[in-house]
């Protein structure tokens, strides 16, 4: 093969351009640290980086959502939980409404028991976020009030409505308690029958007290009802959490550059580009013409 | 035989072996010229009529060319031409697209439809409601600046077609007008290898504009064939321009709309074949991608209701576009904007999450729209929106890389051709400074012969 200057001096350039667009690509990655700048860097595991991008982003809304439902579920936990001690208190006063030296003191116990139902229905008529705890979905009226004879009734027509928060994929939980499960409790119907027992100067009798206490029993049921809900978005979160881990591991993986094996490599394509300036310094301009 | 022969024989050989000189000068001074071809000088034995020596003659100055090495060449460089543009435009719509990033259509819809099961947990936040507007704001922006990538490139393409075409009319004027003169040179004898190099340079570049064939006739002249439409002669030229046949960009000859050229190679047919063919097809897959978005969420936000307003809510309010009297929905998608309803826009009370009515704590909805996510719609092949945005994707980037790979491999194989070509016909200075030895030594030779044949001639004149 005859070689000739034109030859010569194309081959160094055409390599000399190659080792150069190495160098521009590595230099590139190095800078923003991805090895996928655009799509057509590689296009599978663009595609794949994309996927899980989306993946991740789903996690992440799960996780606000779970911290949401969390902090909904502890607020209406309170909430029981001052409806509980308020019914507690009641009970309290009722057996004291019980003792023959208290019976002429039956307007004071029906005052305090007055006072506690009405702290109860606050508790019941609580608002997060502008949403009524127990008041179901719809807003329109305040989920309970108190009469002018000192009653508990439902204002609200609806409070059925169930507030559901996705959690996972599948997942769509309830975060709320309903006011049928309120009601299902008897207490806010138990405490009126009570008012009127007492308003009747009557002492409460047996059943009505059987009856209180199954509506606290079932009232701490709600109570531990919500914190199972909380441990159980407790368990569900940690199980994001490591999915979250994963799928940023894959990404990482098929996204993040190796900046020592990169800067080694564009070290050595430097070295490369450096030895054909030299070879070329010496080798290109000689000809027959310089021994001449 | 006399001794004034000897004197013809080295009078003739010194002219001769300066002719040759000639040739090698042209070549060296000529070596740094890529579009130069070397060219040989051919001795042969001059000759009386009774085949008596009579020294040395120039047969021949041949230019030393490989015409199917040329032809190889100028495919290849049509194809790498292609590809080079090709993947120049596709990188432009590339770098729109902006994947894989946080500013993809990919991210914002992800981000969109979070924001929907951000909302499902408390329907009546203003904030969260904001929140979902401005997420389909940003998609929307992101859809309608994908689409004026496709209308700026496209419309990028038309100027350069028009002003390529231009060329190649410039071209082949000049290659018609050096044909010409090849052909009138040739014809009465007189090599015309300068002219032919520069003929052939412009040869080189119409390859890059087009795919051509080229042959040649007895008198040298090249006869170009431009995508089946005759290209120019030794007599003439012809002229193209862009027209459009059916939405299509195609090249056809002035005089005759009929002559399309058909092309398969060379930035011409990048600038077709991407503004008929390819960017339509690109923005269809968007454009049904985002119908089917934005469909899908408005059949399921109009089965929603609002929050209550006035005492009571309200339902049937697509999310996209507004409705007409017939109470069909209507401007969603315009000039590839997604237009959010203006009624939302001026009310976030009116996102219609909740499933029954006067249920402002009702978020079902708002879950239902974010779950359209990984829903499989039968309107895109039974995938969901983010795998058929992935499949869209992955033409488009099937595409660049196809380019991309073509631009290595075909400068890979023009790197091969031109060097064999090179290797052919490009000048050597070590050949051509080692002819100049030879010649100048032959030049001497002859010269020291006519002082010999002198001194002959002197020795004899002493005798007398």
């Amino acid at each position: 093969m005859r070689i000739t200057e034109n030859l010569l001096s194309e081959r160094y350039l055409y390599n000399q351009n190659r080792i150069n667009e190495k160098k521009l690509k590595m230099q590139s990655q190095i800078t923003n640290n991805t090895k996928l700048e655009k799509l057509t860097d590689n296009v599978g595991d663009s595609l794949e980086a994309i996927k899980l991008d989306s993946t991740i982003r789903k996690i992440e809304t799960f996780q606000k959502n779970i911290i949401y439902a969390k902090d909904y579920l502890s607020i209406a936990t309170d909430s029981i939980e001052n409806i509980a001690d308020e019914t507690q208190k009641i009970i309290s006063q009722i057996m004291k409404a019980d003792n023959a030296l208290n019976s002429s003191n039956l307007a004071s116990v029906t005052q305090s028991i007055k006072l506690s139902l009405r702290a109860i229905v606050d508790s019941l008529n609580e608002k997060r976020n502008d949403m009524y705890l127990f008041g179901g979905t719809d807003f329109s009226d305040t989920p309970w009030s108190i009469d002018s004879n000192g009653r508990a009734f439902r204002n609200s027509t609806n409070v059925t409505g169930e507030i559901k928060v996705q959690i996972t994929q599948n997942i769509k939980d309830t975060i709320n308690i309903t006011g049928n499960k309120i009601e299902e409790t008897d207490l806010i119907n138990t405490l009126n029958d009570i008012l009127d027992s007492l308003e009747a100067n009557s002492v409460p009798d047996g059943t009505l007290k059987q009856r209180l206490n199954n509506a606290y029993n079932s009232i701490v049921n709600l109570q531990s009802i919500n914190g199972e809900k909380l441990i159980r978005l407790d368990d569900i979160s940690a199980l994001l959490e490591k999915q979250l881990l994963n799928t940023q591991e894959l990404l990482s993986k098929k996204q993040d550059i190796d900046p020592a094996k990169l800067i080694v490599d564009l070290q050595y394509q430097d070295y490369v580009l450096q030895l054909s300036y030299k070879l070329a310094a010496t080798i290109l301009p000689k000809s027959l013409l310089d021994y001449l | 035989m006399g001794i004034g022969r000897l004197l013809d024989i080295s009078v003739r050989s010194m002219a001769a072996y300066q002719r040759a000189m000639d040739v090698t000068s042209q070549n060296i001074s000529n070596a740094g010229n890529p579009e130069y071809t070397r060219q040989k000088t051919i001795f042969a034995t001059e000759e009386t009529q009774a085949g008596i020596g009579m020294g040395v003659k120039i047969q021949d100055v041949l230019r030393i060319k490989n015409n199917l090495l040329d032809n190889q060449i100028r495919k290849y460089q049509s194809s790498l031409s292609d590809a080079e543009k090709r993947s120049e435009l596709l990188q432009q719509i590339e770098s729109v697209i902006a994947e894989p990033s946080d500013i993809g259509i990919s991210s914002y819809m992800n981000e969109f439809f979070n924001s929907w099961s951000q909302l499902a947990t408390n329907p009546n936040s203003t904030q969260l409601r904001t929140q979902v507007i401005q997420k389909a704001q940003r998609l929307s922006e992101r859809f309608a600046e994908i689409f004026e990538g496709f209308s700026s490139v496209q419309s990028v393409l038309q100027k350069e077609a028009v002003a390529k075409t231009n060329q190649l009319n410039e071209y082949l004027k000049e290659i018609s007008e050096m044909n010409h003169r090849i052909y009138e040179s040739e014809a009465r004898g007189i090599k015309a290898s300068e002219l032919k190099d520069k003929r052939d340079s412009l040869i080189d570049k119409v390859s890059e504009l087009a795919n051509i064939t080229v042959n040649y006739n007895e008198f040298g002249a090249a006869i170009i064939n431009v995508g089946g439409v005759q290209g120019a002669d030794q007599n003439g030229y012809t002229e193209f321009e862009v027209s459009f046949i059916n939405n299509k960009m195609r090249i056809t000859s002035k005089n005759d709309k009929n002559a399309i050229a058909l092309l398969n190679s060379g930035e011409l047919f990048t600038a077709s074949d991407l503004y008929s063919n390819r960017i339509p097809e690109y923005r269809t897959n968007l454009e049904n991608l985002a119908t089917a978005f934005i469909n899908k969420v408005n059949e399921f936000h109009m089965q929603g209701f609002t929050l209550v307003q006035n005492g009571s809510s309200v339902t049937g309010i697509p999310f996209f576009g507004s409705l007409d009297i017939k109470g069909n929905v209507i401007n969603a998608f315009v000039n590839g904007q997604l237009k959010i309803n203006e009624n939302i826009l001026n009310n976030p009370k009116n996102i219609a999450v909740s499933s029954s009515a006067n249920n402002d704590g009702n978020g079902s909805i708002a879950n239902l729209i974010s779950s359209l996510s990984d829903l499989k719609l039968g309107e895109l092949g039974d995938q969901s929106l983010l795998e058929s945005y992935t499949g869209f994707l992955n033409t488009f980037g099937v595409d660049k890389v196809v380019s991309d790979n073509k631009i290595e491999s075909n400068s890979l194989v023009i790197q091969q051709l031109k060097n064999q070509k090179s290797s052919y016909s490009g000048v050597s200075i070590d050949e051509e400074m080692t002819n100049v030895i030879k010649f100048q030594r032959s030049y001497e030779a002859a010269a020291k012969l006519i002082k010999v044949v002198n001194d002959m001639m002197e020795t004899i004149i002493q005798l007398v």
